[in-house]
């Protein structure tokens, strides 16, 4: 069990090393924290606003579908890069006996500071566009906390599913894509409301996903202001959990079997 | 345990179990089998045998890093570990920012390794270029950072593998002065190498492992006399094929 509970100050040290190693690879370093996610939201408007025009109705469109591809970046690169976790250190794990758990950990805490990066530069783009920020933006922070606590427990999950079936780590990529198109991402959840029917039971399981609940919460802090409902508050608060409690007791069980294996 | 014991390891194994594909199930490989032997207090045990014969999975399963699949392995005490120098290095980080990384790796408390720092820098003889990233080394002074860092770490119960060529000669012989010392203030320490020169300097007792059964375990002349004879047997049978 000691293998297991991650230590604090080594979690900051892997993710600091780690964020410190993509800094010194690139001319322009720490600047990218921000430039990227800007560029990446640059790409959607360009596609689906500027050429498609299916934008229209949700203007600020850039603040729009930033609001989901940001926190959607950092899901994927978190859960990508857990799922090699057991293959990325195997030399580590062989050689050093040290809590193992710190290492997804790690990897969400390294994808959580240039995701609070993007966040900001999300901020500063909705301001820009006009958007009247106000005392509803401060949710942001819980917000992200939950998406923190939720990706903590995906990426333990993921990294011992990915050790235990390395093939995971080639189909996910496309899992998530889909995943990624079939939520409110590009496209408002008024929308599937319209499609599916607002009262209809398939409507209902769709905007209780924690995808959908996401985008749609960072949607009410940053693009059209308004406080989130309690009812959405606690939906999303018993996702994390339920994340964290999965993820973790799945990593638990078949983490030693991992790393003898790695 | 046995008073006087500090280290009691009774019929380990150790199963792999390969990765299975979709035209070939998986195939299984014992790296360690019935594997029995205690090391009393204050004793120096090497531990020797050709490639392949289960000496690292001995060492992964003493400090705790894997779990044997039958058997029992007895600590009397905690125990650590110098498994290959440089592990965790991060190339990216200069040598200073790694040995904070690699000492709480080994378990040693933040404060504790952030106060080391002077210490591992004077040991390691790095001088200046121990700002730098370590990407920038040379592999001898990797080893010469991993061996500073490492040693730090003073465990009741130590495991050292294939530590004992580090550097050159004047580092080397700084890691033997260490060693000696560590040595005083050990429970046990167990020693992993290919040099039967070392071990009949170093250690009280040699076990050989061969296809990861224990072959014989005894005083370090008998044990290595025979080592050498068998060895010396099998390159002259690897000639003449």
């Amino acid at each position: 069990m000691a293998n297991m509970r991650p230590r604090w100050h080594l979690v900051r040290w892997l993710a600091w090393s780690d964020l410190k190693t993509t800094m010194s690879t690139t001319y322009l370093g720490v600047v990218w924290w921000l430039l990227d996610p800007i560029m990446l939201i640059c790409v959607y408007w360009l596609l689906f606003s500027i050429i498609t025009g299916r934008g229209d109705g949700y203007a600020p469109y850039p603040v729009f579908v930033g609001c989901a591809v940001v926190p959607w970046r950092c899901a994927v690169r978190s859960i990508s890069r857990s799922a090699k976790v057991y293959r990325s250190y195997r030399s580590l794990i062989q050689g050093v006996a040290f809590p193992t758990a710190s290492l997804p950990m790690s990897i969400v805490l390294a994808e959580g500071v240039l995701f609070v990066c993007g966040m900001a530069a999300l901020t500063a783009a909705s301001a820009l566009f006009g958007v009247s920020l106000g005392w509803p933006t401060l949710q942001v922070i819980p917000l992200m906390a939950l998406q923190f606590v939720l990706l903590a427990g995906a990426g333990f999950g993921i990294a011992a599913i990915g050790g235990l079936l390395p093939d995971m780590a080639v189909a996910l990529p496309h899992v998530l894509r889909l995943l990624f198109y079939l939520s409110p991402s590009l496209y408002g959840i008024d929308l599937v409301a319209e499609r599916l029917g607002a009262d209809s039971l398939l409507f209902e399981i769709y905007s209780a996903s924690p995808v959908a609940i996401l985008f749609t919460a960072y949607r009410d802090c940053l693009w059209d202001p308004d406080w989130i409902a309690a009812s959405q508050w606690a939906m999303l608060a018993g996702w994390s959990v339920l994340f964290f409690a999965c993820g973790y007791t799945v990593f638990r069980t078949l983490d030693r079997a991992l790393v003898k294996s790695a | 345990m046995k008073h006087g014991v500090a280290v009691d390891v009774a019929g380990v194994g150790v199963c792999y179990r390969s990765r299975s594909r979709l035209w070939r199930p998986a195939t299984r490989h014992w790296a360690l089998r019935e594997v029995s032997f205690s090391v009393r207090e204050h004793e120096v045990l090497g531990i020797m045998g050709p490639n392949g014969s289960g000496k690292t999975t001995l060492c992964r399963v003493l400090t705790g890093i894997i779990v044997p699949d039958e058997g029992r392995v007895d600590m009397a005490a905690g125990v650590g570990a110098l498994l290959g120098l440089g592990r965790g290095l991060r190339g990216d980080l200069s040598g200073r920012e790694n040995a904070v990384l690699v000492s709480m790796l080994l378990g040693v408390p933040h404060a504790d390794a952030v106060g080391a720092l002077e210490e591992v820098r004077a040991f390691s003889g790095l001088g200046p270029a121990f700002e730098r990233p370590t990407k920038t080394y040379s592999s001898g002074m990797r080893s010469r950072l991993g061996f500073a860092i490492a040693s730090r770490v003073r465990p009741e119960i130590l495991v050292l593998d294939e530590v004992m060529s580090v550097g050159d000669l004047a580092f080397r012989r700084q890691c033997e002065g260490r060693l000696e010392e560590m040595r005083s203030e050990a429970k046990a320490i167990i020693i992993v190498s290919h040099s039967a020169k070392s071990l009949a300097n170093i250690c009280d007792r040699v076990l050989w492992l061969d296809g990861g059964r224990v072959r014989q375990v005894g005083s370090p002349d008998e044990v290595l006399s025979a080592y050498t004879t068998w060895a010396r047997s099998q390159a002259v049978g690897e000639a003449a094929r």
